[in-house]
């Protein structure tokens, strides 16, 4: 059987193991929203800098300033920030290249560089594409009579109840929501790391198994079976990068009014990039549950490492101690190879992973 | 619906006929100071009520007299029945369906059971004139929609005569809908608005009696009101006009009884919720109460509301004119609910939510409380010059908000960000500018948000921009004089203005001037127009002088046929501001200095340099204003230079030993009309933090927002 290990720190170290992994989603996720704010910043600076009436945005946050630019950003036959959000796509469509490479690189302790992710993505993109669409099928299916349900419990909670009482409330349906997309996420997560587990496998016909389908019950199997390991880890790591997120946003706007840019832009950023290594953080977890449960079950005869196994009482290997009969007594001189010499071991049939001549037999 | 019989009417109205009078009686509900009415009391209401908490319904019997002061003889009176207005075939349903309104639109195709609304009258009849019953049709003056219920008249059998009184005595019930505008229930909490039979305004020369549409409000007469609320003991009730007397029945009902006067309108709203928190202000004219009735789910709005009134009253009692009721009751409704925000005399809803850390509470009852004196008092047409209501209250809001809570933080005010109302009335205004004038009929505007954004945002800050022309100071005045002056009656657009233009003349802040004739056939072009500016500008200073530019008809030609006659120098901008749409926008177009000998090596000492700096200004917008300008160059001096704005631009040229750092048009910022206001400066030296910081944002919104997506993987 697998050693069993902390999934937690587990992940945390598998997380470490293959940091580039992590940096370059990151590299794509700023430098995209970088690309496609040039041009929304071009016209901010063409509409801001050389005027007085943006001065309120210099020492201060005036937020009329900042909804009157967004409508002077409406104006001409080109106006509008129309392609601002082109960014989110992008990094969608470069995350599904990431991600396989990323468990493939957990799972292989391959070193995560950029060629190998991109490698291992072009190889289950249609597989991780797929299970997309699987995803979003199942949290359709399920999480959709659940937010009707919430409407329904909201409108019930209306008719008897207002403003912090009623907010609780309704919270309490959207934490359910919540907690049960946590498990569909899971579930999904784990999917994914069978994938590219079976991936991994050769098919009788030599081809790597490529069946979504097969990643299914394991994944199943492996979330029930270690429910309560998976899920509080699952949850602290969203409530953790989700914390993040909130907190250096809430740090960041209490910056706003500074005549300063990059506290406020140091901050985000690393709320962002908190969130993206809890996410990272995540699947490697997922991906050290799944070791620890692996798709294919090891090999009856499995092939053991030869030092201190093979022989164990090798009068050679110097961590084994000699036999006590073989302990030479004071005044004799100790030798090393006895005599006689021992008979050496036989098997009641012939190896059949050794080649043995028959004369008799033609050769095939 | 309940049909009440002919005897049993007759014994329930006989009572309550010794009660109906119009004659005038010693200051009850008003700080009156010597004791007489207020206003011109043309109607007497006595209404005996019973609510039914449980089925949101209501059966009451109104005795109601009108004195026919219009010096005509009346043949027939048109009455208001607004709650039918909540029917899927009103005018009102439709309104909301084709142009936006408060109706939730969710509810267009198929109109809810409980958001059902109806008033129906079951009984009527007239002193003098007997059953009148039969004699009551329903008509539609606006759009001629016979399904709309919302006015019905009465045609009298024979003719009131000028000077005589009526006394009619109705038996109505109110079904009261789940809150769909302004009234009926939510929960528990009910409000009574609209709720009874009252008839139109005989106004020039004609009945106004319009119908209810979903973007207008109301218009009536001064009346006096002595109204009887029966419901259940657990309800708080806060009401128009001041409780006179409360009695404990036996059924565990309680009978609350009130008496408004000088007042158009009775409002009332009840729930088993309410928090009390009274305070008193005490005005020019004597005490007011201020009676605030909060929910209990909000426990810190009757603080909130108590703190914002008191200073309110003190803002307006000072710069408007004194409040002359002995109260005015705050009412907190119900969240989520459309009750929200409205005004009834003597009494207002509010609209706060638990969690609120801007001052939109505050805001929200300082404007409701500014309509006790620009539609109370001053109580114009609220469907044919909304802008005059709810324009110049906007205007006296962001006023107040910024002297109690400061210009730039009066809704939002944290160390880390700030907003204030002007600048949040601007921003509606230039969402959608130049659909309609403020002057439209309420509920002719484009559509819903048109009618918002102009007659609230719009009137607001052309009434900021006059400020910034004529002086704040002279803006006050005139505004108070027009309260003072039109204050229980109901003036119209051109009182106003010429309310301000007689003000700032007296001032010397504008000057009078009588244009030339209009001449028919004339072909000219705006521009034309403006060059043959009649007053003599060298008579006027140079702040004062406007360039003559009426609304121009639909061929393009000025319109003269609708141009009020022009009276002052303000009323080129009366009639781009008030009666047109024009879009004012200047902007500083080029600024450049190089050196006047630029074919000389340039010297080490930059100061022995002499430079020639131009500056261009540009009107980019259809609004002719007078502006200025102010050049700031970098040794120090600061000029100011006047444009009239006819022509499309202007170039300003300077030979000086210094270079222009910054050229600004309205330094002082005044012309909050001005469409965009970053276009209207131009510093030589740019400063590129204000856009990086926004660039931030953008950037880190987006980066989230990707991350957030990838969860779908």
């Amino acid at each position: 059987m697998p050693e069993r290990s902390n999934i937690f720190l587990h992940g945390f170290f598998l997380t470490l193991r293959c940091f580039p992994a992590l940096i370059w989603a990151y590299i794509f996720n700023l430098g995209l929203a970088l690309i496609f704010s040039i041009r929304l910043h071009a016209q901010f600076s063409s509409i801001m800098d050389h005027s007085l009436a943006a001065q309120r945005l210099t020492s201060g946050f005036d937020l009329s300033t900042l909804a009157n630019t967004f409508l002077r950003l409406q104006d001409g036959p080109s106006g509008g920030n129309a392609g601002a959000f082109t960014s989110v796509p992008l990094y969608l469509l470069v995350y599904f290249f990431l991600v396989p490479g990323t468990l493939f690189c957990y799972q292989t302790k391959s070193p995560a560089h950029l060629s190998t992710l991109f490698h291992q993505g072009l190889l289950h993109f249609w597989r991780f594409f797929r299970i997309t669409l699987l995803t979003i099928l199942v949290s359709a299916l399920i999480l959709g009579p659940l937010v009707f349900i919430q409407g329904k419990w909201a409108d019930q909670v209306d008719k008897h109840a207002v403003e912090l009482h009623a907010f609780f409330a309704t919270l309490v349906g959207y934490v359910i929501i919540f907690l049960v997309a946590s498990i569909l996420r899971l579930y999904f997560d784990l999917v994914e790391v069978y994938t590219v587990q079976l991936g991994l496998h050769l098919r009788h016909n030599g081809k790597p198994d490529r069946r979504v389908r097969r990643a299914l019950a394991p994944a199943w199997r492996t979330l029930r079976a270690h429910f309560s390991q998976a899920w509080p880890v699952f949850l602290f790591l969203t409530i953790l990068g989700a914390s993040a997120v909130v907190l250096t946003a809430r740090a960041s706007m209490h910056m706003l009014a500074q005549p300063r840019v990059w506290p406020t832009f140091l901050l985000a950023q690393f709320g962002l990039f908190v969130l993206l290594f809890t996410r990272f953080w995540q699947r490697a977890a997922e991906t050290s549950l799944a070791l620890q449960n692996p798709t294919f079950t090891p090999s009856p005869l499995p092939i053991l490492p030869v030092v201190g196994k093979v022989n164990p009482i090798d009068p050679l290997h110097p961590n084994h101690p000699v036999p006590a009969h073989q302990i030479s007594l004071p005044g004799q001189p100790f030798d090393p190879i006895p005599n006689p010499e021992p008979a050496s071991p036989s098997l009641d049939e012939p190896d059949p992973g050794v080649f043995h001549h028959n004369p008799a037999k033609s050769p095939q | 619906m309940p049909r009440t019989r002919p005897l049993l009417v007759a014994a329930l109205l006989l009572p309550l006929t010794a009660h109906a009078q119009t004659t005038p009686q010693p200051s009850i509900a008003t700080n009156s100071p010597d004791g007489k009415p207020l206003s011109t009391r043309v109607v007497a209401y006595n209404i005996d009520a019973k609510l039914d908490t449980d089925k949101k319904t209501l059966d009451a019997i109104e005795t109601l007299t009108y004195k026919n002061l219009t010096g005509h003889p009346l043949t027939s009176i048109p009455f208001h029945l607004y709650l039918n207005a909540f029917r899927p075939r009103s005018t009102f349903t439709k309104e909301t369906h084709f142009t936006g309104g408060v109706l939730d639109p969710e509810d267009d195709k198929n109109y809810p059971s409980e958001k059902l609304g109806s008033i129906t009258i079951s009984h009527i009849e007239a002193d003098g004139y007997g059953d009148l019953t039969s004699a009551m049709h329903f008509i539609a003056p606006d759009d001629n929609n016979a399904e709309d219920h919302t006015v019905t008249e009465i045609t009298l059998p024979h003719p009131l005569a000028p000077n005589d009184a009526i006394t009619f005595r109705f038996a109505f019930h109110d079904v009261f809908p789940l809150s769909v505008a302004r009234n009926g229930y939510k929960r528990d909490f009910i409000m009574g608005g609209q709720w009874y039979p009252k008839p139109g305004v005989f106004w020039h020369g004609a009945w106004n009696c319009h119908q209810y549409h979903s973007s207008t409000e109301f218009f009536s007469d001064f009346a006096t009101f002595r109204v009887s609320l029966t419901l259940p003991r657990r309800y708080v009730v806060g009401a128009s006009g001041v409780p006179i007397g409360e009695v404990t029945n036996s059924d565990n009902t309680k009978t609350l009884s009130f008496y408004g006067e000088d007042i158009g309108d009775f409002a009332w709203a009840a729930s088993p919720n309410f928090t009390i928190t009274d305070g008193t202000y005490l005005s020019s004219l004597g005490p007011v109460k201020i009676h605030v009735l909060a929910l209990a789910a909000h426990p810190k709005a009757g603080a909130r509301y108590l703190n914002v009134m008191q200073k309110t009253l003190a803002q307006y009692d000072h710069r408007y004119g004194p409040y002359p009721y002995k109260i005015i009751t705050v009412i907190d409704p119900e969240p989520d609910s459309e009750m929200g925000g409205m005004e009834y005399p003597t009494l207002f809803t509010g609209e706060t939510s638990w969690y609120d850390p801007t001052y939109l509470t505050e805001q929200a009852a300082e404007h409701e409380f500014g309509h006790q004196y620009w539609y109370g008092m001053v109580a114009t047409n609220e469907f044919e010059d909304a802008w005059l209501d709810e324009g110049i209250n906007s205007y006296t809001e962001v006023k107040v908000m910024a002297a109690i809570f400061g210009q730039n933080t009066s809704v939002f005010g944290r160390s880390y960000a700030n907003i204030g109302d002007t600048d949040l009335r601007r921003y509606d205004y230039f969402i959608e500018p130049d659909f309609d004038p403020v002057t439209r009929w309420a509920f002719k505007f484009r559509n819903f948000y048109s009618y918002g954004v102009i007659t609230y945002g719009k009137s607001a800050t052309l009434l900021t921009t006059l400020e910034g022309i004529i002086g704040r100071d002279t803006m006050d005045e005139a505004l108070r004089t027009y309260f003072m002056r039109y204050r229980f009656t109901h003036p119209t657009t051109e009182d106003f203005l010429r309310t301000i233009e007689e003000v700032a003349i007296a001032d010397g802040k504008a000057i009078s001037t009588v244009p030339p004739p209009p001449t028919h056939g004339q072909h000219s072009t705006i521009s034309d127009q403006s060059t043959a500016t009649s007053f003599n500008e060298a008579d006027a200073s140079p702040a004062l002088v406007f360039p003559s530019s009426p609304p121009l008809t639909s061929t393009g030609y000025p319109d003269y046929a609708t141009t009020p006659a022009t009276n002052s120098s303000l009323r080129s901008f009366f009639n781009q501001a008030v009666y047109g749409t024009q879009i004012l926008d200047y902007s500083v177009d080029q600024v450049s200095s190089d050196p006047a000998q630029w074919w000389l090596p340039e010297p080490k000492d930059k100061k022995q340099v002499q430079y020639l700096s131009s500056v261009y200004l540009h009107r980019k917008g259809d609004f002719v204003l007078p502006v200025t300008a102010e050049i700031v160059f970098d040794d120090g001096t600061r000029l100011r230079e006047r444009w009239d704005g006819l022509d499309r631009w202007t170039k300003f040229t300077y030979t000086r030993n210094a270079k222009i750092l910054s050229v600004e048009i309205d330094p002082d910022h005044t012309i909050l009309l001005d469409k965009d206001l970053f276009n209207n400066s131009y510093v030589t030296t740019p400063n590129n933090i204000p856009a990086r910081k926004l660039s931030n944002i953008w950037l880190s919104f987006q980066q989230l927002l990707a991350q957030l997506s990838t969860w779908i993987v």
